[in-house]
């Protein structure tokens, strides 16, 4: 399981992505109801500093995932950061092979003997 | 030549009164009626009491006797009990020293308990968090926290939990490492190898990524079961999966609710006549909560996978 400090707020809140209002509201009181200070399921578990620090963290999850324009925009946020990671490591085996890239053939006609299910080299 | 390979199954808590020597004699008890060949092993070696509640007032045999030499093979301090196919290796013992075992007679203790000639082995563990009680986990296939919904057990189960954890982080990185580890984590976090088991993993991934792999993927196969004891009317019903998903999300832990077992005056009645509760009341509704306790540890049996024995 991802260490709890590095759960987005999705994780945290143990929500899906398309879940509604009404699922977020209820994710947020289970999770009060988990870490908040009398809660005897998590007594002397945290130090009252890690509490208060959780309990922040998902205020702050449940405030930006109950809103939909600050979820809009974390949304994007986090899908940027998905596709950066994936930028910096290529699946090439799953990427599809342009036969021709157009812009490096403008002006060239491809030759008639070449066949056409061969990748350009 | 080795004949039997029997599962292990521990069965522990933090704090004493929780009910573990209780649930140890039904699940023996239980393990026996369904054909099981059982044997408990009472390791609270300071304040061994199980085989009173197995209607045995005098073992004549006990772990002293392996011990302290007077028999070669521990298999031969294996005590019939009055219920067919569960044998008692008890604790009770006179020498005031025995709870404080050396590391030797431990170990080989630990070797001997992997041979027992049985199909399944209860290990009736003592409360607190001492390694002489905690390295008895290390050798199970699987391992049981009871805790009852109060505090102050709660408190308890959770310290046991982590001594648990760091101590086979310990195990599998090997003194050396650990102590390097363990330094560095510490002056980020004073507690880390205490009560804040993340910062000394997110230490290691840091430093040895190759190291935290194998550790993560040791760490995901150690596997428990956690059962609520004593579970009165008022007390939440949920307490068991909260209390996993706190471990789980928290320590990455592998820790799954067993079950409630609700309290019951008559368990009371049961230990002062020295008859298993299950005997004397098998259609009350803790019976039946044990009895689902037995069947679901039954079905995980062919999941769990055995932890690396230390012992060998």
């Amino acid at each position: 399981m991802k260490p709890f400090t590095q759960q987005n707020y999705y994780e945290l809140l143990e929500v899906s992505p398309d879940a509604l209002p009404l699922e977020i509201r209820n994710a947020y009181k289970r999770a009060l109801a988990l870490y908040e200070g009398n809660a005897i399921a998590s007594y002397s578990f945290f130090t009252e500093e890690e509490r208060e620090a959780i309990l922040e963290r998902l205020e702050v999850a449940y405030l930006t995932l109950i809103n939909a324009d600050a979820k809009a925009a974390y949304d994007r946020l986090t899908k940027r950061v998905v596709l950066g990671e994936r930028k910096a490591t290529p699946d090439r085996a799953r990427q599809p092979v342009a036969l021709y890239d157009f812009r490096n053939t403008a002006g060239h006609v491809p030759s008639p003997t070449k066949r056409i299910d061969s990748p350009a080299r | 030549m080795q004949n039997f390979v029997p599962r292990i199954w521990a069965i522990g808590g933090g704090k004493g009164g929780t009910g573990k020597s209780f649930f140890t004699g039904s699940l023996g008890f239980l393990l026996a009626e369904q054909g099981h060949r059982t044997v408990m092993v009472d390791l609270d070696l300071g304040a061994a009491n199980l085989h009173t509640l197995v209607g045995l007032p005098h073992p004549e045999r006990g772990i002293a006797d392996f011990l302290h030499r007077r028999v070669a093979d521990l298999a031969a301090t294996i005590v019939p009990t009055p219920h067919p196919r569960l044998g008692l290796i008890s604790g009770a013992m006179n020498n005031l020293d025995m709870p404080n075992i050396p590391h030797e007679q431990k170990m080989k203790l630990m070797r001997h308990l992997t041979r027992l000639p049985c199909d399944y082995v209860l290990l009736d563990l003592g409360a607190g968090t001492a390694y002489n009680t905690i390295d008895f986990f290390m050798i199970a296939d699987l391992g049981i926290f009871v805790t009852t919904p109060e505090p102050t057990a709660i408190e308890n189960i959770y310290r046991l939990i982590r001594s648990v954890y760091i101590r086979k982080i310990h195990q599998i990185l090997k003194t050396h490492h650990f102590k390097l580890f363990a330094k560095e984590a510490e002056a980020h976090n004073p507690l880390a190898t205490v009560s804040n088991p993340d910062v000394l993993l997110e230490i290691i991934a840091r430093l040895d990524p190759e190291k935290s792999a194998a550790l993560e993927a040791a760490l995901e196969a150690f596997e428990f079961k956690l059962a609520i004891n004593q579970l009165h009317k008022r007390d939440s019903r949920n307490i068991g999966p909260l209390i996993c998903n706190i471990v789980g999300k928290h320590l990455g832990m592998n820790i799954e609710p067993l079950g409630n077992i609700i309290f019951d005056d008559r368990v009371h009645h049961a230990v002062c006549n020295r008859v298993p509760f299950l005997k004397l009341y098998p259609y009350a509704q803790t019976a039946t909560q044990l009895r689902e306790c037995c069947r679901q540890l039954l079905a995980a049996n062919g999941a769990a996978s055995a932890f690396q024995r230390v012992v060998n």
